[in-house]
């Protein structure tokens, strides 16, 4: 397994995280930051449950939405 | 039309309990890193040697990684003791760190109590200020 920086297609994202090449050529990414996680995490979802082409802008601007409206949902409920 | 709306967002959004739990993870990881700062501004060597716990109790940690989901976990040494062991550090709803020792390893406990430890010795002599 070989870790890299943040591959292309995700710099724009504002996430500090790694690529890990897995051993079957599909690329995973790690997050090092918690919006880095919670962004993974929604992609994952959005392309294993949505269809989304995995490191497409669609993903990343659909991921970001997530993001915002997952603050305006959830921001005021109690931790 | 409302129903082809809906339809609409239905499709490009995640299921909104899963999106809760997510925005849960992030939040109180977000949550830990804060307590974690605010310990280092505090003067508390958090990333080094020593750490001071909510008791007050010095403690030598090693390595903090965090878990995400509100969970930590830090390898220090306790320089009490002269025993290492694993601790799990739990992000109460207050924020504050809250300490959930393991039991100690095995082999700790089974060793020779007078045994010279290489790492008792350098927090007694980082303690001294010999180091």
């Amino acid at each position: 397994m070989v870790k890299v920086k943040v591959k292309e297609g995700y710099r724009n994202m504002g996430m500090g995280g790694t690529a890990i090449f897995c051993l079957d050529g599909k690329p995973t990414l790690e997050a090092s930051t918690p919006t880095g996680e919670f962004l993974l995490n929604i992609m994952e979802y959005l392309i294993k449950h949505k269809g989304f082409e995995r490191g497409s802008r669609e993903l990343q601007d659909a991921a970001q939405h997530e993001l915002h409206r997952s603050e305006a949902m959830f921001g005021g409920e109690e931790g | 039309m409302n129903d082809t709306h809906a339809h609409h967002d239905d499709g490009y959004h995640c299921d909104p309990e899963f999106l809760r739990e997510q925005f849960r993870r992030k939040r109180n990881r977000e949550r830990n890193e804060r307590v974690y700062r605010d310990k280092q501004k505090s003067g508390a060597r958090v990333d080094g040697i020593w750490y001071v716990d909510e008791c007050g109790n010095v403690q030598g940690l090693q390595s903090i990684v965090d878990l995400g989901d509100g969970f930590m976990k830090g390898v220090y040494y306790d320089g009490f003791l002269g025993l290492r062991r694993n601790e799990t550090i739990i992000d109460t709803e207050e924020g504050k760190l809250h300490f959930s020792r393991l039991p100690p390893e095995p082999e700790k406990v089974c060793a020779d109590p007078k045994a010279k430890d290489p790492l008792a010795e350098t927090l007694q002599r980082m303690r001294a200020g010999a180091i």
